[in-house]
């Protein structure tokens, strides 16, 4: 009968939480900037997935409730890596690609990984995985409201950032 | 190119860069099944171990006579309760004790409370992920989604509407009524505001604003049962309010109504953001040009204090203390000023309590119910604490190592 009922549980735990690996393994680079540490994030939200899964009482909401324990599982992660704040990019993420002569987007990507982790996640699930503003919110765990105002913050940083650095260039 | 483009590109680029390692599906399930399988093996051969354990060491210090001698030395007793980041969970939350709910960690098991007195219980577990949660002001119950729970038993009750995602509730200062804003239509529609009683059909007050996207829009301030009114601001982009109403409880008449000035364009520095205090008789404007805030009665439509070079966060249960942190003229309202917050007496211009050094407000604060004690969430560096100020001015930090308050004040966070 266990066995039964784990084999069961397996395989709706692969329908339901399958399809979000990829999308969470994303969202955790977006927030982390380290692929290894995001496959290890991901990893582990995919353990508390399986043992809280009998809680998930609609599958209509396994992609926000997959991807809010990503969220939080990144954030414990930055928690405990104290030093990240003085942790500088790698040579490679610094210089870019040498496949990916644009230039242009240097600037952006710049201004980008000067935004905090829950900003670039925001942004993320809003303009990458083009999640609805409520289904944000609930990844975030706030209300729709702030979810739109953090939004708006996290573009007005990047933005005035970039216009500055185009000053700068001048 | 928009600013969708932009952070799309971004991601696309960042996704060539780091691509999903190859099999990343397949090997985390794998992974979280057996992992899920095996820790819930060793928790349980870890609880036989350390009961045989408990029993042959209580056994050996009887034999030894050693028993009664054991009391009177510091005894440590590694329970999960007894964490040296969180305080002793004194069990649910007991009837008729007014709450402050916080999230441990965002799960459905990871709601606790604090009581006025700072004594910590455990929230009954919550299907959070079926929505967002707003507290009672007395934390007595949360709303989740379209359904009102009780935080100690877990009781179910519908909300005065079904499920709709074009509504945010406010729960009213009677812990038992709910102030509800409905999204009418698309973009550029108005919002009803509302007011009803779990298991009970709203009334509609009045039809009132404009939503406009990304911006909140319609906003309940203040929702006072006791004293039969609503108080409702039209909250644009950057938490600049446009337009604040008063609308009676029982009629939906607007007693009062004021507009603000509104930037102009995106980059001009202007406007007002505005909170209102629970009991909705005072409102605090802190204006983005001079950095100051002013203490307005709405009643009789007076300014009765202002607090130069702060911006106020919220206010005390019934008006008479803010949390206010200072500010700098001519920033957007976008940034809100968190550093070095601070509990004042605005009939005096007392500052009661002043944060520790290098702690920020985190954005959420609860006011306690017919009293004056305030609580909010600081952090240092990554780490957030619930504090509750006392009526003495006194702050003592309840909890430590939290995500943020659940308050019934979000939405301008």
């Amino acid at each position: 009968m266990e066995g039964e009922r784990e084999a069961v549980k397996a395989r709706d735990f692969d329908a339901i939480v399958g399809p979000w690996i990829e999308p969470g393994y994303r969202l955790a680079v977006a927030m982390l900037r380290d692929p290894d540490e995001a496959q290890d994030a991901v990893q582990e939200a995919a353990v508390k997935a399986w043992r809280s899964l009998e809680r998930l009482r609609d599958s209509d909401q396994a992609r926000a409730w997959f991807l809010s324990i990503v969220a939080n599982q990144c954030r414990s992660t930055m928690r405990r890596r104290w030093w990240s704040v003085v942790r500088l990019p790698s040579r490679d993420a610094a210089a870019g690609s040498p496949e990916e002569p644009a230039v242009q987007y240097v600037d952006l990507d710049r201004a980008m990984r000067r935004l905090s982790h829950d900003d670039r996640a925001i942004l993320h699930l809003f303009y990458f995985l083009d999640l609805p503003i409520d289904e944000v919110a609930r990844v975030i765990g706030i209300s729709a409201g702030a979810a739109k105002t953090r939004i708006y913050r996290a573009v007005h940083r990047l933005r005035p950032e970039l216009e500055l650095m185009e000053e700068d260039l001048r | 190119m928009t600013i969708r483009e932009d952070v799309r590109n971004h991601f696309e680029r960042e996704a060539a860069h780091h691509p999903a390692p190859q099999g990343l599906r397949a090997a985390t399930l794998s992974h979280a099944r057996g992992r899920g399988i095996e820790k819930r093996s060793a928790q349980w051969v870890a609880g036989v171990v350390a009961a045989v354990l408990a029993v042959a060491i209580v056994a050996g210090l009887v034999a030894v006579g050693g028993y009664r001698r054991a009391h009177n030395v510091p005894a440590v007793r590694p329970s999960p309760s007894a964490s040296p980041l969180h305080p002793t969970v004194k069990g649910p939350i007991p009837t008729g004790v007014p709450v402050v709910l916080y999230w441990r960690t965002v799960a459905a098991d990871g709601l606790y409370a604090a009581s006025w007195g700072g004594a910590v219980y455990k929230v009954a577990t919550l299907p959070v992920y079926q929505g967002l949660v707003t507290q009672s002001p007395d934390g007595s119950r949360v709303a989740v989604g379209f359904i009102a729970y009780d935080t100690t038993t877990a009781a179910p009750e519908p909300l005065p509407f079904g499920p709709n995602p074009s509504v945010t509730v406010t729960w009213a200062d009677d812990s038992r009524h709910l102030c509800q804003v409905r999204v009418v239509g698309g973009d550029g529609s108005p919002s009803d505001i509302s007011v009803g009683l779990p298991g009970s059909p709203e009334v509609k007050l009045a039809r009132l604003g404009v939503n406009v996207q990304q911006s909140p829009g319609p906003t309940v301030l203040a929702c006072s049962y006791l004293n039969r009114k609503v108080v409702v601001a039209q909250v644009g982009f950057g938490r600049d309010t446009h337009d604040l109403w008063v609308l009676n409880w029982d009629t939906g008449a607007v007693e009062y109504h004021r507009t603000y000035r509104v930037p102009t364009k995106y980059g001009v520095i202007d406007g007002t953001f505005t909170v209102a205090s629970p009991d909705a008789q005072y409102v605090a404007e802190t204006d983005a040009v001079t950095g100051s805030a002013t203490i307005r009665r709405l009643a009789d439509d007076t300014l009765v204090a202002h607090l130069d070079g702060e911006e106020v966060h919220g206010f005390s249960w019934h008006g008479d203390r803010v949390v206010a942190a200072p500010r700098l003229p001519n920033v957007d309202l976008v940034n809100s000023a968190t550093s070095d917050p601070a509990v004042v007496d605005w009939r005096t211009g007392k500052t009661e309590w002043k944060a520790p050094v290098g702690a920020v407000f985190g954005g959420r604060l609860a006011a306690q119910p017919d009293g004056s004690g305030i609580a909010l969430d600081l952090r240092t560096g990554t780490h957030g604490a619930i504090w509750m100020i006392g009526s003495d001015g006194a702050g003592r930090q309840v909890d430590s190592d939290i995500q943020f308050l659940v308050t019934g004040l979000i939405g301008l966070v």
